[in-house]
Formats: C-alpha cells, sequence, structure tokens
C-alpha cells in the first residue's frame, strides 16, 4: 500500500509540533518550578510567625531531652513522679540514667510504684503505656505483650527476653528516702507510707541502681 | 614460580575483564550495536535507573539548599519545604517518587540481567559493581529514610539497626559482641540520636554518592569495552546501532518516562501512603506508633523477618549476598531457561511478599485489619 507523501508530511509536522509544545510546556514549568524553588519561601506573616513557634517548641524539646542527659550525668536522684501522679492501669513515661523511656505504674497490689523498662527487648521500639486487662503493655512494632509485674513476654511473641525493672526510692517532703527497691530485690520500708496522704511521697530513680551500676545490661 | 604463575593469571584475568586495547571511540561507540531479540526491552532498564539517579542527585542539591540535619530542625526544614518553598513539594515528591523508581527499575534490570545470562565471561566485574551499586542504593535508600526525623523514619531506623545487634547472640565468644559495636559505630551513639543523623546525612549525601558515583563509572565503562551481552541462546542476527538509533530511542523512553514520573510527583504526594502519626516528628518520651515498617523495597526481608527465626533469615540473607557475588561461576554452565525459571521464581516472591506482605502477616498471625 501506498502512502500519500503529503499525507505523511501532515502526520510528521502535526507530530513533531505537538512534541515541540509539550516539551516547551513541560521545560517551561520545569524552569518556573525551580526559579520559584530558588526564590525562597513566600510566607505570610502568620505562617512565619505559626512556623517560628513550631521551630522554637522543637528546639525547647530538644534542649529539654538535652537538659535530661545533663540531669542523668551529674544527679544521684532522678524524680520520676508524685506517687499520687502514678495510675495502676497507664503508665508514665520517664527517661532512665540510661537516655531510655522507660514507665511508671502504681501497682494495684501493694500501692508501690512499678518501674519498668519501655525499650521493647526484640527490637527497641517503645512498648505503649496502656495496660490491658492482663495487666501487660504492647509492644506495636511486631506485638508484644509484657507482664509488667513480671516484665515477661506472652509466650510465642517476637521478644524473648524480659523488660528489665528499674530501682526506685520514695522520698517523703523533706527529702529523707522512707523507701526504695533494688531491681532484683524486694522492697525496703524504711518507714511505713501513709497510703492516704500520696502527694506526699515522691518517686526518684537512683544512681546506685541504674543498670551501669548494677551490671545488667 | 607458582608465585608468578599466579600473578600472570592475575594479569590474565584482568586483561580479559578490562581490555584496554579496546578503549576508541570507534569500538565503543561507533561500532558498538544493541541485538534485536524479544528481551531486548531489557536493555532499557539500565538507562532507566540513570535517569532515576540523575533526577536523584539534581532534587537532591535541591533538597540541600533548605535541608538541616539537627535533631530540632530536621522535621521543621522538611515541612518547611513542602509548605512554604515555591515547588519544594514538587521536588521532595520526585526525590521521594524517583527513589523508588529507581530502586524498582534497578532490581528489574538485575533480574532481567541474570535471566539473559548478561553476567558470564568476561561480563564478571560488570555483574560484581552492579551487585555493589544494589547494595549502595539500598544503603541510600536506608540513610534517607532518617533524614525528615519523623516517626516512621526514626524508628524504623531503630529497628534495622537493632537487627544487626541480634546477630551477637548466634557468634561464639568474643565475636559476640562485634554486631554491637558494628551497630554503636553506624548509630554514633547509644541510640538513634544526632550522632546518627549526622552520619546518615553524610553516608547519605556525600559518601554513597561519591562511591557511587566511581562504581557507575567503571560499571558503564565496563559495558562500552564489552558491549551488550546477546542475552539469548539463539541471537536473531538483527541489531541496531547503539550511536545514534538505540541512544535515542532511550531518550525517547526516558522523555516518557519522565513526565509520567514528574506528572506522579506533581498530583500524588509520596507521603500521602502514610497516615500522619507516622509523619509526626519523633518523640522520644512516647510510645511508637503502630505501622512501622521499612520502604517498601525492603519487604521482601522485613516480612520474613516478622515471622521466621532471625538466625534463618540471617543465614538466608548472607547466602543470597554470597550467590548475587559469585553468580557468574556458580552459574556458569546454567541454561538461560534455568535461569529464567529461577528469576521468575525470585520476581514472583519479591513483588509477591512486597504486594501481599501485609496480609499474608495477618493471615499467619491472625491479625485482623
Amino acid at each position: 500500500m501506498e502512502t500519500d507523501p503529503l499525507q505523511t508530511r501532515k502526520h510528521f509536522i502535526l507530530g513533531f509540533g505537538a512534541l515541540l509544545l509539550s516539551g516547551l510546556a513541560l521545560s517551561s514549568t520545569l524552569f518556573a518550578k525551580l526559579v520559584s524553588y530558588l526564590s525562597g519561601d513566600r510566607m505570610s506573616q502568620i505562617d512565619r510567625t505559626l512556623f517560628l513557634k513550631t521551630k522554637l517548641s522543637r528546639m525547647d524539646q530538644t534542649a529539654s531531652e538535652r537538659k535530661l542527659e545533663l540531669e542523668r550525668k551529674s544527679s544521684e536522684y532522678i524524680f520520676i513522679a508524685k506517687m499520687s501522679d502514678l495510675l495502676a492501669t497507664k503508665g508514665k513515661y520517664f527517661i532512665d540514667y540510661e537516655m531510655r523511656p522507660a514507665l511508671a505504674f502504681q501497682s494495684s497490689e501493694d500501692g508501690l510504684p512499678i518501674l519498668i523498662s519501655a525499650k521493647c527487648t526484640h527490637l527497641g521500639c517503645t512498648v505503649g503505656a496502656d495496660l490491658d486487662e492482663n495487666s501487660r503493655i504492647l509492644c506495636p512494632c511486631h506485638v508484644s505483650y509484657f507482664d509488667i509485674k513480671s516484665g515477661m513476654p506472652h509466650a510465642g511473641s517476637p521478644a524473648k527476653a524480659p523488660l528489665p525493672h528499674i530501682g526506685w526510692v520514695i522520698m517523703d517532703k523533706q527529702s529523707k528516702i522512707v523507701a526504695s527497691k533494688h531491681p532484683k530485690r524486694e522492697v525496703e520500708i524504711v518507714e511505713k507510707l501513709d497510703m492516704d496522704s500520696l502527694d506526699h511521697y515522691s518517686i526518684y530513680i537512683a544512681k546506685k541502681f541504674a543498670s551501669k551500676a548494677t551490671g545488667e545490661a | 614460580m607458582v608465585k608468578s604463575n599466579f600473578f600472570k593469571q592475575c594479569l590474565e584475568f584482568v586483561s580479559e575483564r578490562i581490555p584496554v586495547e579496546k578503549i576508541s571511540y570507534e569500538a565503543m561507540v561507533q561500532k558498538k550495536s544493541v541485538p534485536h531479540h524479544k528481551m531486548s526491552w531489557a536493555y532499557y532498564l539500565g538507562g532507566l535507573t540513570l535517569l532515576f539517579l540523575s533526577i536523584q542527585f539534581i532534587t537532591g542539591i535541591l533538597l540541600l539548599f533548605y535541608y538541616q540535619a539537627t535533631v530540632s530542625d530536621a522535621h521543621s526544614s522538611v515541612e518547611h519545604i513542602t509548605q512554604y518553598v515555591g515547588g519544594g513539594d514538587l521536588i521532595r515528591n520526585l526525590h521521594a517518587w524517583s527513589s523508588s523508581l529507581m530502586i524498582l527499575c534497578l532490581i528489574l534490570h538485575m533480574m532481567t540481567t541474570f535471566a539473559m545470562k548478561a553476567f558470564q565471561r568476561p561480563r564478571e566485574l560488570t555483574w560484581i559493581t552492579g551487585v555493589v551499586l544494589l547494595l549502595l542504593t539500598f544503603a541510600l535508600g536506608f540513610s534517607g529514610y532518617l533524614l525528615p526525623w519523623h516517626q516512621i523514619g526514626v524508628n524504623a531506623t531503630k529497628v534495622g539497626l537493632q537487627s544487626i545487634e541480634l546477630i551477637g547472640a548466634y557468634l561464639p565468644g568474643e565475636l559476640a559482641l562485634l554486631p554491637t559495636k558494628i551497630k554503636e559505630i553506624i548509630q554514633g551513639d547509644s541510640m538513634v540520636e544526632q550522632a546518627t543523623l549526622s552520619r546518615f546525612f553524610a553516608l547519605h549525601v556525600v559518601v554513597c554518592p561519591i562511591l557511587l558515583l566511581g562504581i557507575l563509572g567503571f560499571h558503564l565503562f565496563s559495558i562500552q569495552l564489552h558491549g551488550m551481552s546477546e542475552g539469548v541462546d539463539h541471537p536473531t542476527g538483527k541489531s541496531e546501532k547503539f550511536f545514534p538509533t538505540f541512544i535515542l530511542k532511550d531518550l525517547r523512553v526516558w522523555s516518557v518516562v519522565f513526565c509520567a514520573a514528574f506528572i506522579t510527583a506533581l498530583c500524588i504526594p509520596f507521603d500521602s501512603f502514610s497516615p500522619f502519626p507516622l509523619l509526626a516528628p519523633y518523640d522520644a518520651l512516647g510510645s511508637t506508633p503502630p505501622g512501622i515498617k521499612p520502604e517498601w523495597y525492603f519487604f521482601f526481608i522485613y516480612y520474613p523477618l516478622e515471622l521466621l527465626p532471625f538466625w534463618l533469615i540471617a543465614l538466608l540473607q548472607n547466602l543470597l549476598l554470597a550467590i548475587l557475588f559469585l553468580a557468574p561461576w556458580i552459574f556458569k554452565n546454567t541454561s538461560r531457561k534455568a535461569l529464567f525459571l529461577i528469576t521468575l521464581v525470585a520476581a514472583i516472591y519479591f513483588f509477591g511478599i512486597t504486594i501481599f506482605g501485609q496480609d499474608l502477616y495477618n493471615l499467619i498471625m491472625g491479625v485482623h485489619s
């Protein structure tokens, strides 16, 4: 079959023209975007103010993390919470002496604190703070449930090792130690706690109980 | 005598793989031809990978104009780019989409090269440099994931680095401490923090790109020296000139693919595939949000890690690496038909687990989505 040279030329011109136009459109869009990108931001006063606030709050957060680190290097005791602020069903996050996340609960049995590492022993995710009906906390990364009393993961969970407990001391308003617990020993009561006035007592972690001091991993 | 024989053999090996006598414009460009057969489409995949790598370099440099590699500023600087800098969302989307497309093309390029037995003598070094380039690209992907300092990036990095430490449990004596040491060297600190971000930033924008460019240079040079592999058992005898015919065709494919990638980046934010809690700034004092995953191109190892014992995956991973590096010698006498079947099985596994990995995980673990 013979092709009409005029038709072929027409198709070629049309095709070439379309290609040229789309190429021009794409190049000019790209060029415009590039110039706009290199020209810097275009923020309204309100946007700039909001953005600066966000930036500052994140800088504050970083600064507070640095302060936590400094405090852990220089202090023998670190305040965690007032006894009255602890809950039996939801843990309070804090940072231990090794700058790892940890959780503080109030024991539903004796009202004393339970301090446990929140760094999952499987792959290091931070476990959740909410207790389920079986007194377990969940690592959402690979679904390991840990019993907060024993620290043990549930049978068949990806995590095999227990979450280590963290030692604590309880001080009264005069900063006198009234009770303490080494991570691997029983609670030592120096003075009987008045369980009706829990806001008189504060919970601290102690450098002497930190895993480096006790030789734990 | 033995020594000189060994030296002679080494010299022969190198001179056959790098035939310096062929270094000429005539041999490497004018006389180079591209075979024509049913698998010819595979010859475009390497070029496409190069196209996406170029996009990565250009958009990466542009992102560097605004990105700040500190834990307090990284996330907000990315927000600044995408929300307040003109065209910033497009540049970042293009960088993110192009990284995924580059890895996709690279994996397909490797699979087709394997199936076509293009690794055989004298192209062993081209293959090995290709494997190194694949690993470097994975390292770029892994290091880049941390840079926005969002929940998913930081937590996925923590999980990835912690996996290194797990190897220690299977090593004897003092060697057991080695993985932890390696992890801490990569991490730069006892946990994923500013030191990690600084190291990953340096790896992502300086170390890996420099290594990649050097090795890529040798890879391309070697391809030009040896020419295209025939790729099939029964060559058709047809071929086309590399320059200008194939190059022009290559450019045509590049333009179509670039347009598609450009429009995708313009219309679909890469982040739209993750819910906001995962893209929120990393919170060191809070719980890890559910849904932490690596990028899709690590699913082939991520889901098996979730479902099978760690030692088995570590063993299989090292075995796979050894097979990839030694492929030119292991599969020296294997037919193309067998190689094609192996590639088919590998492709079904890779794409199957990438697409259906979560469903498979839910099914096995009894999780209801």
